[in-house]
C-alpha cells in the first residue's frame, strides 16, 4: 500500500508562539527579534509588517525605518517550547507515529486513514484550540505534504491524491524544496525555476554535477523523500510555559500570568484522560538564573484552579529569590482517581479540596506539623512519623458497627513532647513525691501508687543510646503519669499522662 | 358520559417498592448518612448521646486530668476511620502516640493529624478541615494551664460549619470552652485508677474508671452518670 503523510505546519513559528502567549497583539504590524540588543534581527514578521516590506533578516533599525509604527517582541524560548509541545500534542491525538522536522512543522504517518479530509479538519481544529494558526497538507511523501501545507492559506488544507506527488510539485518554485544555498545558486544559473524542471533532468547527471545534495534534491523533486519518517517517542510528561515581557515580582501579577499556563496544561491532561499529582515548576529569574519548585498533591487532579491555589500558597510561603521572567510547568501524568459516587458507602473527600486544604494547613502550621501519623519501629514512646496524607478511597458499602462493642477500651496516653523535667523525692529508689519544673504543665503531689520500674534500653551501640527506668505513678493531684528516670542524664521526666 | 373504571390502582399502592430517580436516591442516602449518629462503640458513652455523636453538631467533652477524655476522642476516631470515613485530629498539645492510636483501632491512613502550636492555629485548622468535608474532627486542647478558651464567635462559627457540613466536631478540653455553641457537653467527673496487685506485691496499671455526666441543649437535665472502665491491653 502506498504511504501517506500529513504535514501540520505553523508558519512564522516564533511569531505564532508569541501571539499564543499575547493574543491581544494579533492584527498589529509586529516583528519578533532575535534579542533586544543593538543589531538584533527580525526572525518573524506579521502579515501587516510584511505588506510594508519588513521581512526576516532585517535589523530592527532597518525594519523601523521602513515602518515607524512597527512593534517588536523578543524571541522567547519558554513560549516557543510550550507552543512546540502544544503542536505535538495536537498531532498526537491523530497518529502515534509523528516526527517534528523543526519547530512548527510536524509530520504524521496517516497510512490507511480512510477520511483524510476529516483528518485535516480535525488537525486544524485541534491546533486552533491550542491557539496556533496552522495549515495541513496530505500527500504520499513528506516533501509533497509540506509543499501542500505551505501552499494553503491560514487554517487551510490541501490533499494530494495518491501517486500525484510529482505532478503536484512540478509547477511549484524550486524554493519549496529548500535547497542549500550553493545548490540553489547553481540551479538558478542553469535556468531552472520550477521543481518540474529539475525532475526532468537525468538523475545521474544531476548527481555527478551537484553531488549527493543534488541527488537528494532530484529525488525530492520527484516526490521521493530522502529518508523515512522517524517517529518520535511519545512524551511521558506534559508541560507548558510562558515568558514574561518584564520581570514580575508581586504575587497577584504572577498569578495572573501563570493562570493561562496552568489552564492549558490542565486542558491537555484532561483531553488525554489523565491527571497529575506532581507539578514541577521552573522560574526563569531576572537578570539570570533559574529556580525550581515542586507541588505535590494528595490525589491526582486536572483542575487548574487547585494548582493555582497551591502555587499561590507556595509562593506566599517562599517567594522566589529574584523577579521572575518566565515560567515552565511540567505535570507528571497519571490516571485520575475515579470520582466516588457511592450509593451505600461514606462520601469521599474531594481530591481538589483536600489538596488545597492540606497546602493551607501546611502554610498555617508548617509542613512538618500536618500529615498522616505513622508508628516508628522504636522503643521510645515519644517517637512518631509523619507522612503525606493520602487516604484510600472509602468502601463501597458503609461499614456499620466497625470494631468491637465494649465498655473496655485501650488506655490512652497523652504523650508529653518534649518530656517534662521533674523534681522527684525518692526513698531509696522508690519515688515518693513529684513536682514538675514546667510552669505550663503543673504536676505536683505525693505518690499514691507506684508501679515499676521497667528498664528500656535502645541504641546502646550508637552515639545516642537511651537507658530509662519507667514508672507508672498515681499522684495525689488525681493524675496518672508515665515517668522515667534517665540513667545517663541522672534526671527524672514525665513523658505521658494516662487519660 | 362514561363512568371511569376505578379498578386501576395508583402506582404507589401497587406494592411495597417505588421507583425513584438516581438523584433522589443519592439525596436520601445522604440524608440517611446525616441522621445516623457516629457511634464511638463505647455503649456507656453512646448511651448518653442517643446512640453516638450526632452529626452536624459541636460536642464538648471536658474533665480533669486522667478522666478518659483522650481515650474517648481516640475511640471516636477509631469508629469513624474503621467505618471508612475520613477523620482529623487537631492536637494542640501534640499528645498523639501513633502506635497507641493504632492499638486503639484507629486506621492511621484515614487520620489527618494537625499539630498546631497556638489556639488560633487550632481553631483555623479545625475550620479548614470541616470545610474540606471531614466527617469527624476531634479538637483536643491539651493539658496545659491556663487552659485556652478562644473567642465565643469562633466557636459559633465552628458549630455552624459543622452543622452545614453534617460533620461532628468533638472538642476535648479540661473545662467547657464553647459557651452555648455546643449541642451537648459531656463532663468526666472523676477518674479512678484501677491497679492489679496489692500491698507489697508488684503493681500493674490496669486502667481507669470514670464517671460521665451529659447535658444536652434544649432538653431537661436528663444526663446520667455511668461508669466506664478502660483496660490496658494485656502485654
Amino acid at each position: 500500500m502506498a504511504s501517506r503523510r500529513a504535514c501540520l505546519l505553523v508558519p512564522s513559528f516564533p511569531l505564532a508562539a508569541r501571539l499564543r502567549a499575547e493574543p491581544e497583539a494579533g492584527g498589529a504590524a509586529l516583528v519578533v527579534l532575535s534579542d533586544m540588543r543593538a543589531g538584533a534581527r527580525v526572525v518573524a514578521a506579521s502579515i501587516e509588517a510584511r505588506r510594508a516590506g519588513v521581512g526576516e533578516g532585517l535589523t530592527w533599525a532597518q525594519a523601523r525605518a521602513m515602518l515607524p509604527g512597527l512593534l517588536a517582541r523578543e524571541r522567547q524560548a519558554p513560549g516557543e517550547d510550550a507552543a512546540r509541545r502544544a503542536l505535538l500534542s495536537a498531532a498526537e491525538a491523530f497518529s502515534p507515529r509523528l516526527e517534528e522536522a523543526e519547530p512548527g512543522v510536524v509530520f504524521l504517518d496517516v497510512d490507511g486513514e480512510p477520511d483524510e479530509k476529516g483528518l485535516a479538519l480535525g488537525l486544524l481544529a485541534r491546533a486552533r484550540r491550542e491557539r496556533l494558526p496552522a495549515r495541513v497538507g496530505v500527500a504520499g511523501g513528506m516533501t509533497a505534504a509540506r509543499a501542500a501545507a505551505e501552499s494553503c492559506e491560514e487554517d487551510g488544507w490541501e490533499l494530494v491524491p495518491a501517486g500525484q506527488d510529482q505532478a503536484f510539485l512540478a509547477p511549484r518554485p524550486l524554493s519549496c524544496l529548500r535547497p542549500p544555498a550553493t545548490a540553489a545558486r547553481t540551479l538558478e544559473r542553469w535556468g531552472l525555476r520550477r521543481v518540474g524542471d529539475l525532475a526532468g533532468l537525468p538523475e545521474g547527471e544531476v548527481a555527478s554535477r551537484l553531488g549527493r545534495e543534488g541527488w537528494l534534491l532530484h529525488r525530492a523533486a520527484r516526490g521521493l523523500d530522502a529518508r523515512p519518517l522517524v517517529p518520535r517517542r511519545p512524551a511521558s510528561s506534559f508541560s507548558d510555559g510562558a515568558g514574561f515581557d518584564w520581570p514580575i515580582n508581586d504575587l497577584p501579577s504572577f498569578t495572573a500570568a501563570a493562570a493561562p499556563v496552568l489552564l492549558r496544561l490542565a486542558e491537555r491532561l484532561a483531553e488525554h484522560g489523565l491527571a497529575s499529582r506532581r507539578l514541577e515548576l521552573a522560574f526563569e529569574l531576572d537578570p539570570q538564573g533559574r529556580e525550581s519548585r515542586a507541588l505535590e498533591l494528595a490525589a491526582p487532579t486536572a483542575d487548574a484552579r487547585t494548582w493555582l491555589a497551591l502555587l499561590a500558597l507556595e509562593l506566599e510561603r517562599r517567594p522566589p529569590r529574584a523577579p521572575v521572567t518566565g515560567l515552565t510547568a511540567l505535570a507528571v501524568p497519571e490516571a485520575p482517581r475515579a470520582a466516588q459516587l457511592t450509593l451505600f458507602g461514606p462520601p469521599a473527600l474531594s481530591p481538589d479540596a483536600l489538596s488545597t486544604t492540606i497546602a493551607r494547613l501546611a502554610a498555617l502550621v508548617g509542613e512538618d506539623r500536618v500529615g498522616c501519623p505513622a508508628a516508628k519501629d522504636t522503643r521510645r514512646p515519644e517517637s512518631f512519623g509523619l507522612k503525606t496524607y493520602a487516604p484510600p478511597p472509602p468502601p463501597e458499602q458503609a461499614v456499620e458497627g466497625a470494631g468491637s462493642v465494649s465498655n473496655a477500651a485501650f488506655t490512652a496516653v497523652r504523650v508529653l513532647r518534649p518530656a517534662v523535667p521533674l523534681e522527684m523525692l525518692c526513698v531509696g529508689e522508690e519515688p515518693r513525691r513529684a513536682r514538675s519544673l514546667d510552669a505550663g504543665l503543673p504536676i505536683e503531689g505525693d505518690v499514691v501508687v507506684a508501679a515499676g520500674p521497667w528498664r528500656m534500653l535502645e541504641g546502646w551501640w550508637g552515639e545516642d543510646p537511651v537507658e530509662r527506668d519507667y514508672w507508672d505513678l498515681e499522684l495525689s493531684d488525681h493524675g496518672l503519669y508515665r515517668v522515667y528516670y534517665d540513667l545517663r542524664r541522672k534526671r527524672w521526666y514525665a513523658d505521658g499522662i494516662y487519660d | 358520559m362514561r363512568a371511569s373504571s376505578s379498578s386501576e390502582k395508583s402506582p404507589r399502592s401497587c406494592g411495597s417498592s417505588e421507583l425513584v430517580t438516581g438523584a433522589e436516591l443519592l439525596r436520601r442516602q445522604a440524608e440517611r448518612g446525616r441522621s445516623r449518629p457516629l457511634a464511638t462503640r463505647l455503649p456507656v458513652f453512646d448511651g448518653l448521646q442517643d446512640g453516638g455523636l450526632t452529626r452536624g453538631t459541636l460536642i464538648e467533652l471536658c474533665g480533669g486530668r486522667s478522666t478518659g477524655r483522650f481515650a474517648v476522642g481516640l475511640a471516636a476516631l477509631s469508629a469513624a476511620t474503621r467505618a471508612g470515613e475520613s477523620a482529623a485530629l487537631v492536637d494542640l498539645g501534640d499528645h498523639l502516640d501513633p502506635r497507641g492510636a493504632q492499638e486503639a483501632g484507629v486506621v492511621l491512613e484515614r487520620l489527618l493529624w494537625l499539630r498546631p502550636r497556638r489556639l488560633k492555629e487550632a481553631l483555623a485548622g479545625a475550620e479548614m478541615l470541616l470545610a474540606a468535608g471531614f466527617a469527624l474532627v476531634v479538637l483536643d486542647l491539651g493539658e496545659r494551664r491556663p487552659g485556652p478558651e478562644g473567642p465565643p464567635e469562633a466557636w459559633r462559627r465552628l458549630a455552624r460549619l459543622a452543622s452545614e457540613r453534617g460533620a461532628v466536631l468533638l472538642v476535648v478540653a479540661p473545662s467547657p470552652v464553647s459557651g452555648g455553641s455546643a449541642e451537648a457537653v459531656v463532663t468526666a467527673l472523676e477518674g479512678r485508677a484501677v491497679w492489679l496487685g496489692e500491698g507489697l506485691s508488684p503493681r500493674l496499671l490496669a486502667g481507669i474508671s470514670v464517671r460521665l455526666w451529659a447535658r444536652r441543649r434544649r432538653r431537661p437535665e436528663t444526663g446520667a452518670t455511668m461508669s466506664l472502665s478502660f483496660r490496658e491491653e494485656k502485654r
